[in-house]
């Protein structure tokens, strides 16, 4: 570490590129992903290499960058790119909207078998079980998982995960879906489990018994709007023993992130604007590179180009 | 010199597992601590004063207690016998007088209002980082070379929000960074794959 002598002079500009690297490090890395491979990484060659040290990626969160963002960048291959630069030693990774089977088999390909931390969010149909069976061969040391609607993902996945990866201890799957066949399934797989999420999902008191039967370590569980589920009795009593944290089908669900997004009456709204936006910025590419053959032979047609929507988030 | 005799007269009278138990803040995390110092600080021990001597040759005296709580370096100073009370200052010729006093003054109000409520704290803390760019970066290398925790995340969340949301030339502008070191292709191959960013 460099030790100089810092004489604090009235007018002295000091240049911050004199900070040690250690100490760069520390504070870049808490700014977002996204922050750093689209400015950060680029203010200086040395905060470049920088950001290129595995010790920088073993955590990438790729949510919260808004529709707008996520349909502009190409936020895939930033995410590979932030993969790469953990040189296997990614130990933690949330990705939400462009997540894929592709991506997913990328992140195994990179060698990442570390991984600890799994969240996909709103991926809606670009993640299959098929893309996540072939993951969870990979992923020993999986202890948290959270599949938040990705709607082609079904209890085939959860399987698989819970056989593969033996510590899991988190696992919330919101898919305004599955009911007593997920429920089952997380019973007989997933015996480790502290912690559950199972937001809007339509299993009943048969599901939840089996849970509570199946995963005896069980801490804390969240069935908001789980409609079927009655809590009374002998079932209420048993939760309360068992569980330090119980979240009721009717409890308050404004600190619920995606509560007001997608969980209510109008949720088809945030995939409609999500797969709308990507739709017209393909289109829009599609035209540009018509235009472009075509600049070269006719007269300038007049552009006709369909203003898009930009419903901001 | 005193202190030292009455240490081990009282360690010899506890039993050993109680130092299993004997735990205390230092640099804002957990540390074991020897039973015998926690008894002299709950017998009302006077309050110990350490000297620090910053880089300019100006002496500092400040409550033991406070420095040992805060700075890892000084705690462990204090603790392996190389401090010696009656003689001895402890040298800092990397911090300044002027950083070395704010300091002095974050790890006191930290010590004497650990019990005030958090909004209080944190804007206390908001006020004591308004500083100039310079003087942040002195001190962050002052809290990182004595390793003060709290202080030094302080700083990092501050420094974090300078950078948040910035554009590229205005990050540039704010740390002073005139010469990017990247080849000017380079440079334009960058701005013209994230145009927004600059």
């Amino acid at each position: 570490m460099d030790h100089r002598s810092i004489n604090a002079g009235p007018a002295k500009q000091l240049n911050w590129l004199d900070l040690p690297n250690d100490l760069t490090l520390m504070i870049i890395e808490k700014l977002t992903t996204f922050q750093i491979l689209t400015s950060v990484q680029f203010v200086c060659r040395k905060w470049w290499r920088i950001c290129m040290d595995p010790l920088m990626w073993r955590t990438i969160n790729m949510c919260n960058i808004g529709i707008r963002n996520s349909v502009d960048y190409k936020l895939e291959k930033m995410c590979r790119h932030a993969i790469d630069r953990s040189c296997g030693q990614l130990v933690d990774i949330s990705i939400e909207y462009f997540g894929t089977d592709d991506l997913l088999k990328y992140i195994i390909d990179s060698g990442c078998h570390k991984l600890q931390r799994l969240r996909l969010v709103q991926c809606f149909h670009g993640i299959s079980d098929k893309g996540l069976c072939e993951m969870a061969e990979k992923l020993p040391l999986l202890e948290e998982l959270d599949i938040t609607l990705c709607l082609e993902v079904s209890s085939i996945a959860l399987e698989a995960i819970g056989r593969r990866c033996p510590l899991l201890k988190s696992f919330k799957y919101n898919n305004n879906a599955g009911g007593n066949k997920e429920a089952f399934v997380i019973a007989q797989n997933m015996s480790n489990l502290r912690h559950l999420q199972l937001f809007k999902n339509y299993l009943d008191n048969s599901g939840l018994s089996a849970i509570l039967d199946g995963c005896p370590h069980l801490e804390s569980l969240d069935l908001r709007l789980c409609c079927h589920v009655k809590l009374e009795g002998k079932l209420r009593t048993r939760c309360d023993e068992q569980l330090k944290d119980l979240r009721d089908p009717d409890a308050p669900c404004d600190d619920f992130q995606f509560w007001g997004l997608c969980f209510e009456t109008a949720y088809d709204d945030e995939v409609f604007d999500y797969e709308n936006e990507k739709r017209a910025q393909k289109q829009e590419a599609q035209k540009r590179e018509t235009r472009r053959i075509n600049s070269g032979s006719s007269t300038g047609k007049k552009n006709n180009v369909k203003s898009k929507s930009k419903k901001k988030r | 010199m005193e202190l030292l005799c009455i240490r081990q007269w009282i360690s010899g009278l506890l039993p050993t597992w109680l130092s299993a138990w004997c735990i205390k803040p230092v640099g804002g995390a957990l540390v074991r601590q020897e039973p015998e110092y926690i008894l002299l600080a709950l017998m009302g021990s006077p309050l110990k004063k350490i000297m620090l001597c910053s880089s300019e040759k100006e002496i500092f005296s400040v409550e033991e207690q406070v420095m040992v709580q805060h700075s890892v370096i000084i705690n462990n100073m204090i603790e392996d016998g190389s401090y010696n009370h009656e003689e001895s200052k402890i040298p800092l010729d990397c911090v300044d007088s002027k950083t070395l006093k704010k300091v002095i003054d974050y790890c006191t109000h930290h010590t004497h209002h650990h019990n005030d409520n958090q909004e209080d704290l944190e804007a206390w803390d908001a006020q004591f980082l308004n500083v100039d760019s310079n003087g942040l970066y002195d001190l962050l290398m002052a809290a990182n070379y004595l390793e003060i925790r709290n202080l030094l995340d302080l700083i990092y969340g501050t420094i974090k929000n300078m950078i948040k949301g910035k554009k590229i030339d205005e990050i540039r502008r704010i740390f002073n960074i005139k010469d990017h070191g990247f080849t000017p292709e380079e440079e334009e191959q960058n701005r013209k794959e994230y145009p927004h960013f600059y």
